[in-house]
């Protein structure tokens, strides 16, 4: 008797790890490729002055369950904000210390899912028009956003991203400076672009 | 069916949805973001006439209109202490091609002087208690006068001068920043027999009031070679600073007002207060970047 219920238990134990390693072989993971081009800018547009923050600083990754694409998928990017760079050391000096506290945050993060997708073929790459949906943090503060963007397909196992969206300073607790010039507009406009590589078999 | 094969059944399905496939094994770590690489001493590429370690950021472009009050304070109210004019003025346009280097062409009135420069910031430390930076700023001027006042062409070689300037700056506590500059001028008086030199040392000095205002000092002397006068120039002033945007003001002995000309020393020694000079300064930075 003991034997048999051993030997079912095992058989059990067996079709679990089968289950599990089966689904995992299929999971797709992709992490921002460190070795080629990114840039995060952040644009404020106000009267007398624009300038953009800018910053090479981003990392994160996108994944998904199985070749469906994009199924049960996630993502996770994150941005330094200590290395934004606006290019006058004072100014960032002031960004940093005065209004993103960035001895507290040090970085925005946009955690959330793509829930929507349109694909299309530009220039023989195959293009992927993404809705997302998620969370967006900067200075402590959490708001849901939505964002759209592209996802484009350059090679095996390399994809490009760009996005942009916006977010008004005030929903996240910012001070806006009100310095002698009304320098920095409450509405500061996200762009952002990098490389995804593929890291799943790895 | 038998009942254990109904509960194999049954297990099976709880373990389907509690299977590793559905533990997320997510590979990408968080990485510990180094903070700001730049070392940032004094805010800005000049204090008065000594470069500091400052260099614009990457494809930027600064554009500078300097004044030095010819007329001194002695002038009084009715001449607005000077303000009035006439002035040495310049313009003067940079650019950095690539991290950390600049390159500038500058016009003064003073002598219709041309000058181009580069300046690269070759080193800098900034973990340990006292950030510090060190650049060499390196050019040729030419005083370009009309041939009819000066009696000789306006680009032979006896009016080209060189010169070489190491600044050396150090962030000694959050809000005072202090430098050493030493520097080397070739042909320091364009009119003389034959061309001198001159031995520089400089020493600059800034408090930040406020992250965004500082009041600041500085001096230079020849310590050996030619020099226009016995006397150390120097300047003390005030400057703020607005996004892309800085104005400096101050007073000095000096109304030299590029580094060919500032090296060799100062026209005339200053007895009292009322002989200083006003001067400002007033940057915009302007940036170029790529488009994508």
């Amino acid at each position: 008797m003991a034997p048999k219920i051993i030997k079912r238990i095992g058989w059990l134990f067996g079709v679990w790890v089968f289950l599990g390693l089966a689904a995992n072989s299929l999971a797709v993971e992709w992490q921002v490729d460190l070795t080629k081009p990114r840039v995060a800018k952040f644009i404020s547009r106000a009267p007398l002055e624009e300038f953009e923050g800018i910053t090479e600083d981003i990392d994160g990754y996108l994944y998904w369950e199985d070749d469906s694409l994009f199924k049960n998928n996630e993502f996770y990017f994150e941005v330094n904000l200590n290395t934004l760079d606006t290019g006058i050391g004072l100014r960032n000096r002031h960004m940093r210390e005065r209004y993103l506290e960035t001895d507290k945050w040090p970085v925005a993060s946009y955690q959330g899912k793509i829930v929507d997708v349109a694909k299309r073929d530009s220039a023989g790459r195959m293009v992927y028009e993404v809705q997302t949906q998620g969370t967006f943090s900067v200075h402590g503060v959490e708001r849901d956003v939505e964002v759209s963007g592209t996802l484009e397909m350059l090679e095996a196992g390399v994809m490009r991203i760009k996005a942009a969206f916006q977010i008004e300073l005030p929903d996240y607790n910012i001070k806006i400076p009100q310095v002698m010039f009304f320098k920095l507009n409450k509405v500061i406009k996200i762009r952002v672009m990098f490389h995804l590589k593929r890291v799943d078999g790895e | 069916m038998k009942i254990w094969q109904l509960a194999v059944i049954c297990i099976i399905s709880v373990l389907v949805v509690l299977s590793p496939a559905q533990e997320r094994k997510i590979r990408w770590k968080k990485k510990i973001f180094k903070g700001p690489q730049a070392v940032e001493i004094f805010h800005s590429t000049i204090l008065v006439n000594l470069p500091t370690t400052e260099v614009l950021q990457k494809k930027n472009l600064e554009f500078i209109v300097a004044h030095r009050f010819i007329p001194s304070l002695g002038e009084g109210i009715d001449a607005l202490f000077g303000a009035d004019g006439p002035a040495y003025m310049q313009l003067s346009l940079s650019y950095a091609p690539v991290t950390n280097l600049m390159v500038a062409l500058e016009r003064s009135n003073r002598e219709n002087h041309y000058q181009l420069w580069v300046k690269y910031k070759f080193w800098e430390k900034g973990s340990g208690e006292i950030p510090m930076a060190a650049a060499l700023k390196a050019g040729a001027g030419v005083a370009a006068e009309d041939p009819a006042l000066s009696g000789r062409s306006r680009f032979q070689a006896r009016n080209w001068q060189y010169f070489a300037i190491v600044p050396v700056n150090l962030k000694l506590m959050p809000n005072l920043m202090a430098g050493v500059v030493p520097g080397f001028l070739y042909n320091s008086y364009i009119y003389s027999a034959s061309p001198q030199t001159s031995i520089t040392l400089g020493a600059t000095v800034e408090y930040f009031v406020t992250s965004s205002m500082g009041i600041y000092a500085e001096v230079n002397s020849v310590v050996r070679g030619y020099r226009s006068d016995g006397a150390t120039a120097f300047a003390v002033g005030f400057e703020t600073e607005t996004g892309g945007h800085f104005f400096k003001i101050f007073l000095t002995n000096s109304t030299r007002i590029n580094s060919a000309q500032y090296l060799a020393g100062v026209d005339r020694r200053i007895e009292a207060f009322s002989d200083l000079h006003l001067g400002f300064t007033i940057t915009r930075l302007l940036r170029f970047g790529e488009k994508w």
